[in-house]
């Protein structure tokens, strides 16, 4: 339990640039978006939980990174489409930026030191 | 109880549309929606997005050799508790209910208490007279920021800067605004608007004689200053609730009254330079004129650009390319 708290403190901040990331390549709704991110977590898909993603979209839309239109999905009825703003995309850039950062910085710290943790 | 319902309105319950008839399904949704703040209209639309999910994850169980009852069961569950759901959603319109009603309220009231202050002629009580001008337009922030929270949010009001163009076929053309300019539309739209009824009550009252507040009294002059502002309040106030939508037929506006209205291509030609920036009103609109050529009779359509549009430009193109000149 203690482990998958940790994970999904560090995975949070990841998650805002993976959905922002999945709208860069077009625009989609809720499910469609679980499940392409899912698919791109492959083995740990089970961190990022169905009950975080609409929280995490309302928090996108309101600081004005995503916004909505409604269109006819497959069952007829009104299907809520998000998609990513010009400041969604600037924010998105700087994010990537960081995590490039991030990962510079453990390559040359807490990885490289492994095999003595290990 | 009372709370509930002030913040809940209209209605209580669930909104019948989102019944679908599944046992699981309904009372996860009704259990969600007891959650949930805002209009029906607002909830509903809350949970048709949560409904159309769980419906959607529910199909892949079912090809899994899973009954319906049991797939959706495992669907609802595998979405958290109701609670955890409508956290954001409970969050967001309290945060929104304060960014309407204390900016406004403060604006509004400190109006309303050099208003105040002004038209006092008797001499006597200025600094009381003031303070209840102070208090009258807090509280008059305070209930504009509920009604435009949490019983007409909807009809999107105060879409000064969040007027936009949508395409279905070309959707680039989604009009972009800075965070600063979208964070200070609903205060600004309201108080033009609170400024308006204000006006026009005193003015109307002024010319009258009638006593509103037996320490205010103004000459009946000023009545007609009063009406003046609140004309161009109102003017501005329904400027701010246009909604511009453009496709391959035209461009479809809706005014703040929910009429529609579609400038066909084909019928609309250009008066004037498109993209003419006019310095109006402090510079805060960019003016773009049409004029609609439809059966001898002509109609002129003005479209108002703000100037934090930032691919205001790239609109101008489309609609350079798409109007029939």
């Amino acid at each position: 339990m203690a482990t998958y708290q940790n994970s999904a403190q560090v995975l949070k901040g990841l998650l805002d640039a993976t959905v922002l990331l999945t709208l860069s390549k077009k625009d989609n709704y809720g499910f469609a978006i679980y499940q392409e991110i899912t698919k791109q977590m492959q083995g740990d898909a089970d961190l990022f939980r169905e009950s975080t993603l609409y929280p995490l979209l309302h928090r996108l839309e309101s600081k004005g990174f995503v916004d909505h239109y409604w269109k006819p999905g497959d069952r007829g009825t009104d299907r809520k489409y998000y998609r990513i703003t010009k400041s969604g995309k600037t924010h998105l850039k700087e994010r990537v930026e960081d995590w490039h950062k991030v990962v510079r910085v453990l390559k040359r710290t807490i990885l490289a030191e492994e095999g003595v943790t290990k | 109880m009372i709370l509930s319902k002030l913040t809940r309105f209209p209605g209580t319950g669930i909104p019948y549309q989102a019944v679908t008839g599944n046992p699981a399904l309904d009372d996860f949704l009704i259990e969600l929606d007891r959650h949930l703040l805002g209009s029906a209209k607002v909830r509903m639309q809350f949970l048709a997005e949560i409904k159309d999910h769980l419906l959607e994850k529910k199909d892949p169980l079912i090809e899994e050799g899973r009954t319906e009852d049991v797939a959706m069961t495992s669907a609802v569950q595998s979405m958290g508790t109701p609670d955890e759901l409508a956290k954001s959603q409970r969050e967001e319109l309290k945060k929104k209910y304060i960014g309407i009603s204390v900016p406004s309220g403060i604006i509004f009231g400190i109006f309303m208490a050099l208003f105040s202050a002004f038209t006092h002629l008797k001499g006597k009580g200025l600094v009381l007279i003031s303070l209840n001008g102070l208090q009258n337009g807090v509280f008059f922030g305070l209930f504009m920021g509920w009604f435009m929270t949490f019983i007409w949010p909807e009809r999107q009001l105060t879409s000064a800067l969040k007027t936009y163009l949508s395409s279905a076929e070309e959707s680039e053309f989604v009009v972009h605004y800075s965070k600063w300019m979208r964070r200070l539309s609903y205060p600004i739209t309201v108080f033009f608007l609170l400024m308006g009824v204000y006006c026009i009550s005193f003015g109307i009252a002024g010319f009258f004689y009638i006593s509103i507040n037996k320490n205010l009294l103004f000459p009946r002059w000023m009545s007609l200053v009063l009406g003046g502002i609140a004309i161009i309040d109102f003017f501005a106030v329904r400027l701010c609730c246009r909604k511009y939508k453009v496709n391959e037929d035209g461009i479809y506006v809706d005014d703040f009254l929910g009429r529609k209205k579609i400038f066909a291509w084909k019928n609309l030609k250009r008066v004037g330079l498109l993209g003419d920036i006019r310095p109006w009103i402090l510079r805060y609109w960019k003016k773009v004129k049409y004029a609609e050529f439809e059966n001898g009779n002509h109609k002129a359509m003005r479209m108002l650009v703000y100037p934090d549009m930032v691919n205001a430009d790239r609109l101008f193109v489309l609609l350079d390319k798409k109007a029939n000149m």
